[in-house]
């Protein structure tokens, strides 16, 4: 059985059923209700009356200008947006090609040494910063049957840091054959460093330009009549 | 008092656009002039043009200005009560529609999304204005007679009257139900809050639009 609404739901009915938003079946309750009841009838007159009055304010007419301002704020929303992504891009891009540089051409300073025998030790490469005694084992180097020349490349040098670098032999027993202590020049290094860098910078600002919006195809649109 | 409204009132106030092709007599039937879209054979449907919105495509959103722009800008001055504030809140609306496109999702109408966001930016703005007095309303002139024109002002003010005395709740209500003739569920959705509360503050309005419009009130 369909629940029959009550007087105080139909009441509150009245609005809907004045703007025609009512669902049938409820209209039809409210339509018997209006029939048979004086006190409904004065107040869907009442709800009327104020629809009638609420529905008969006058339109306001928006400028054309509210369209040219939403498009001008809209564009530059979407280049703020456009700005990230580049950035975002365009940094990538250049660590990208920092580190790959970096370990292609390997800048850093080139410590070479030579010995008159090739007795069988180790040397062991330690590295401090200029004006520092902390120093800390970069590698350790198997002398070789034969060998006399050796060389070392420490390419992990922070652009015009000046480091003092120590080679040690160290006999199979352990111990100290000799030791050698040399000062790196940072400007010596500088410059491949700084081509590396720029070059870097230079790739990620070339891929954060290639997504500038101008380079992108815009439609013709129309302002709205 | 003229109550006769033009095709173009119910046109600027419902947004009538039928939701497909096949509803564009719908008008005729009412009794009223049919306007149909300008190309009634390709009308796209509110959602799909959100979704093309999301796209950032801007022949949608523009589209979707056309439609809704008018009834959500008086909507906005009928709730803020200052027609340049209405306009700069209106390209926030459109801004918001905008950027938050792509978080649309199809649960609520189109028309309700719209209705939602467009209120909380006059309650936000309202929130932020709290002190200050609500300028008058400027009336667009009109071509009635002269006497015609100071009855229909004189109610017309006096009902403009009584309906900013309402709180920007009990306004949105009433213009809802009673200008734009949306269903109390839609309102609800619209103003975030209960049916029963929608009621509620409907019932309290008439009872305080009755007691001005009766004299027994006072701004």
């Amino acid at each position: 059985m369909a629940h029959k609404p009550s007087p105080e739901e139909l009441y509150s009915y009245l609005p809907q059923y004045v703007n025609g938003t009512l669902p049938p079946g409820l209209c039809s309750d409210i339509d018997a209700w209006l029939a048979e009841d004086d006190s409904a009838r004065d107040e869907l007159a009442a709800w009327q009356r104020m629809h009638q009055a609420v529905a008969s304010q006058p339109l306001e007419t928006l400028s054309p200008r509210a369209w040219a301002m939403i498009t001008v704020n809209r564009r530059s929303s979407r280049r703020s947006s456009w700005s990230w992504t580049r950035f975002l891009v365009g940094a990538s891009l250049a660590m990208l090609t920092l580190i790959m540089l970096w370990l292609t051409l390997r800048p850093g300073v080139v410590l070479q040494w030579s010995v008159s025998d090739d007795s069988p030790v180790v040397y062991q490469i330690y590295r401090a910063p200029l004006g520092s005694q902390s120093f800390e084992l970069l590698d350790e180097l198997d002398a070789e049957l034969g060998v006399q020349d050796y060389s070392y490349l420490d390419i992990a040098q922070f652009p015009g840091q000046a480091y003092i670098y120590r080679i040690q032999a160290i006999s199979p027993s352990g111990s100290l054959l000799f030791t050698n202590t040399v000062t790196s020049q940072p400007l010596g290094v500088l410059p491949g460093q700084l081509a590396i860098i720029l070059a870097s910078i230079a790739a990620g600002l070339l891929a954060a330009s290639a997504l500038h919006p101008a380079a992108a195809h815009q439609r013709e649109h129309f302002l709205p009549a | 008092m003229n109550l006769q409204r033009t095709a173009d009132d119910y046109i600027d106030k419902t947004g009538f656009y039928p939701e497909s092709a096949s509803e564009a007599g719908s008008g005729a039937e009412a009794g009223l002039e049919s306007v149909p879209a300008k190309d009634s054979a390709r009308y796209v449907p509110d959602a799909i043009l959100v979704q093309g919105i999301a796209r950032q495509d801007e022949t949608d959103f523009s589209e979707l200005y056309q439609r809704y722009s008018g009834m959500l800008y008086n909507f906005l001055v009928r709730l803020v009560g200052d027609a340049s504030v209405a306009e700069d809140l209106l390209q926030e609306v459109f801004l918001a529609v905008w950027q938050g496109a792509g978080r649309y999702r199809a649960a609520a109408a189109v028309k309700t999304w719209l209705f939602s966001i467009t209120y909380k930016k006059a309650v936000s703005w309202l929130r932020r204005r709290r002190d200050l007095p609500l300028p008058e309303i400027d009336l667009p002139s009109r071509s009635e007679s002269p006497e015609q024109i100071v009855q229909n002002d004189l109610q017309s003010q006096a009902v403009r009257k009584a309906l900013d005395l309402l709180s920007v709740e009990q306004r949105a209500v009433v213009e809802l139900a009673f200008f734009y003739d949306l269903p109390y569920a839609d309102i609800a959705e619209i103003l975030g809050c209960p049916l029963g509360t929608v009621k509620s503050r409907m019932s309290y309005a008439r009872r305080k639009l009755e007691s001005y419009l009766q004299g027994e009130d006072t701004v």
